[in-house]
């Protein structure tokens, strides 16, 4: 079969309609210009009153964001703790990059990073694409995987603590019964810690499901009906539809589930602290760890990395999945 | 227009509120200028609550301490509560040194020692030395009672409330069951109790990876010739792995859980990981201090409570102390009548009787008195004089980063993914790290 078609975008968009109310300017007059005028001469100081309607988001936005990040910035250029600080300049990151925990951490979180988006996209596209095939059920399944996206991470790692625990512990009961080892304590366990901690979050993929459902019912059934005069399978439909057209909803799902991971912190911090000997230690973690230990300023050289990371992660990801330019 | 009047309505009524408030705030100014006229000395504590819920003995014993201070001195000092529950250690410790670089201190404040001193290189607490001297107040404590909150120079930076002998409780039924008469006298007495506790189908001890844990390896220290001066001033320098007493210890420690002496969950350095095994009755020991009293009677637990094998105590003489950041003559005179009240025998006792916490001064109950004291807790102190070694706890002399690196690198030396030349290194650069 010959790969169906997929409707190709406009090549120039409709311009927008006039807004209601909106007068359209006399024939003879330039179209921009004398409209612009025109609007500014019926509502004098509009120029102020747009300026000042944005001033509180400017101001809360500077408060609690440019304010604070440049805080970090300039900090983790010093010798800051609660008694001391001194101007440093970049001997803060000279000592991360000599820094076996650092890089300790910095693997462990890409691990977790690879992790959802090997395993935590997947598994929530192909569930979100059965989902659309509107199976039996399919509403009830849809909000029982969304379900521990609106449980406390916090909380959810306390179920886990319980469920991994060696002496009563549910999953080495099942295994014990079995007739497997019983007996393995999988969180300090230098050799299962880091697949444990991530076993309870990757498969958890309600989010993931919830945008890609969304999109695919997006897709115009023009382009599905198209697939089946070809002939097009079940399969074929979603591997040569479905799939290419969830391009912009999966990129947009990787840089969710990148940035959560690289600002994972609640869970790990409950179930293990980093530990054992910083096998499931994260940078938000480690950052943590380094401000409790009084060092502010050597965690917020950390910050401004983690900063860093999430950065690059938007700005690859966007380019690599052409986030926002549609294909239907 | 509706929206503009309703606007407007809002404003007006912002205005009164805040006007109001400044009334409201005028009023308090006025009794302020009332209670000053008055000649009374108000102070501020952060470790004095207003409500003690639950049944958390030493928010009571706290709350009432305050109320009776502020009863007995009415018109001349009055203690206003400003309660600060901290979520951890080190959050408390961040709190105070914050509060110091921003000249914020509370007039009263409890903390560990480490963190009292930590704080006092601000600059900002009062030095009790002096005062001490004054009307022979210093002789009403004992004589090890101000070790941990004096520094180098001699200077007092904290009065202490408390001096607890830490034991190990032990389980007489499950001591029964395994047929071991009496606690083990010897480590290797221990070691056999541990065989016969294990064929009984018990847990022997009961262990977190932090607090308990810890407890046991200063028993293994401080029970070992030069053990005790480690412990004591050694261990906040670092450098573990060069001392043979910590060396041996440390393996020692190891193979409690190598042979399965310890629970299996013994890792997580959540203290209810110890607790609960012991209190469930599974397990036949634990190392802890008296204030873990309550909970063995709640759990109807028929516990003994011994010094460690190789005869030795725990001591934990004023390791936490009150501090204050009293700025004028007048409230340092306030802090000072408060910290003699809190010491009095009358509060001591009484503090006794709520906490199980026993006195750093030299107050030697009625044999009246002494009767209505926890005996398992109050007979251990006794012992303290009869021991071979007594010896501080590990965790009073570090600071918080060697706590994080013990709980996060104890599971992978006991798994055998560390020597104990690395576990022991790991935990020194933590310490030297943070100095």
């Amino acid at each position: 079969m010959t790969r169906p078609q997929v409707i190709a975008p406009p090549a120039q968009r409709p311009a927008a309609l006039p807004a209601t109310g909106d007068v359209s300017p006399p024939p003879s007059s330039p179209p921009r210009r004398r409209r612009t005028s025109r609007l500014e001469s019926f509502t004098p100081g509009l120029g102020r009153g747009i300026a000042l309607s944005l001033l509180p988001a400017v101001a809360l936005f500077s408060t609690f964001f440019v304010v604070p990040l440049g805080v970090v910035v300039v900090t983790s250029l010093s010798d800051w703790g609660p008694l001391d600080f001194a101007f440093t300049g970049f001997e803060n990151y000279r000592l991360l990059f000599q820094d076996d925990v650092f890089w300790s951490a910095l693997r462990n979180t890409a691990l977790f990073a690879a992790a959802a988006v090997f395993i935590q996209v997947p598994v929530g596209v192909t569930i979100a694409v059965i989902l659309s095939q509107h199976i039996r059920g399919w509403r009830i399944l849809r909000t029982l995987y969304f379900l521990p996206n609106i449980v406390s991470g916090a909380a959810l790692a306390l179920v886990y603590v319980t469920f991994y625990n060696p002496r009563y512990g549910l999953l080495n009961q099942a295994l014990g019964a079995l007739g497997l080892d019983g007996t393995r304590d999988w969180l300090f366990d230098v050799d299962t810690a880091l697949p444990a901690v991530a076993a309870t979050w990757v498969f958890t993929s309600g989010l993931v499901i919830i945008l890609v459902m969304a999109e695919i019912a997006a897709i115009p059934d023009e382009v599905y009906d198209a697939a089946k005069v070809d002939g097009a399978s079940r399969w074929e439909t979603t591997r040569h539809i479905t799939l290419p057209l969830l391009r912009n909803a999966i990129g947009v799902c990787l840089i969710l589930v990148l940035l959560y991971t690289l600002a994972y912190f609640d869970g790990v911090y409950i179930m293990t602290g980093g530990g054992p000997a910083n096998r499931t230690l994260t940078l938000s973690l480690y950052a943590f760890q380094e401000y409790s230990n009084s060092n502010w300023g050597y965690a917020n050289a950390i910050g401004v990395l983690l900063v860093g990371f999430g950065l690059i992660v938007i700005v690859a990801v966007r380019r690599l999945f052409r986030i926002g330019e549609r294909d239907f | 227009m509706r929206l503009m009047t309703r606007a407007a309505a809002a404003a007006a009524l912002g205005v009164l509120a805040v006007g109001g408030s400044g009334c409201f705030g005028g009023g308090d100014e006025d009794s302020g200028e009332t209670s000053a006229q008055q000649g009374e000395v108000v102070i501020t504590c952060e470790a004095c609550p207003i409500t003690a819920p639950g049944n958390d003995p030493f928010l009571k014993y706290r709350k009432e301490l305050t109320e009776a201070f502020n009863a007995e001195y009415k018109g001349r000092y009055r203690i206003e509560p400003k309660p600060y529950t901290p979520a951890n250690d080190a959050d408390s410790a961040q709190h105070y040194q914050r509060a110091a670089t921003t000249d914020t201190l509370p007039d009263l404040f409890t903390d560990q020692a480490t963190v009292v001193r930590d704080v006092a290189r601000s600059g900002k607490l009062v030095d009790f030395a002096p005062l001490l001297e004054q009307d022979g107040w210093k002789a009403t404590f004992q004589d090890d009672a101000f070790l941990s909150l004096t520094d180098d120079e001699g200077r007092v930076w904290g009065i202490p409330e408390q001096r607890d002998a830490v034991g190990i409780y032990y389980n007489k039924a499950l001591f029964e069951r395994a047929g071991i008469d009496e606690f083990p006298t010897t480590w290797d007495g221990l070691l056999s109790a541990c065989t016969a506790l294990k064929d009984a189908g018990v847990i022997p001890f009961a262990m977190d990876g932090d607090w308990v844990t810890q407890l046991m390896w200063a028993n293994l220290i401080g029970t070992q010739d030069g053990g005790a001066d480690f412990l004591q001033g050694g261990i906040a320098e670092g450098g573990y792995a060069d001392n043979p007493v910590v060396v041996q210890a440390t393996d020692q420690l190891k193979q409690l859980h190598t042979d399965g002496c310890v629970n299996e969950d013994a890792f997580s350095g959540d203290y209810n990981r110890a607790a609960a095994p012991f209190l469930d009755g599974q397990a036949a020991m634990i190392a802890n201090g008296p204030w873990m009293v309550p909970d063995l009677e709640k759990a109807k637990i028929d516990a003994g409570y011994a010094p460690s094998p190789g005869s030795g105590l725990i001591v934990i003489p004023g390791e936490a102390g009150w501090a204050s950041g009293a700025k004028d003559d007048a409230e340092r005179e306030a802090v000072v009548a408060f910290m003699k009240f809190m010491t009095s025998d009358e509060q001591m006792l009484r503090k006794a009787l709520v906490t199980g916490s026993y006195w750093p001064t030299t107050f030697e109950p009625s044999a009246a008195q002494a009767k209505k004291l926890e005996p398992l807790s109050y007979e251990l102190l006794q012992q303290a004089d009869a021991v071979t070694h007594t010896y501080r706890h590990a965790k009073f002399a570090t600071p918080q980063a060697f706590t994080t690196a013990w709980i996060n690198q104890w599971p992978a030396y006991v798994q055998g993914d560390l020597s104990t030349e690395d576990f022991l290194a790991a935990l020194s650069d933590a310490v030297q790290r943070q100095r």
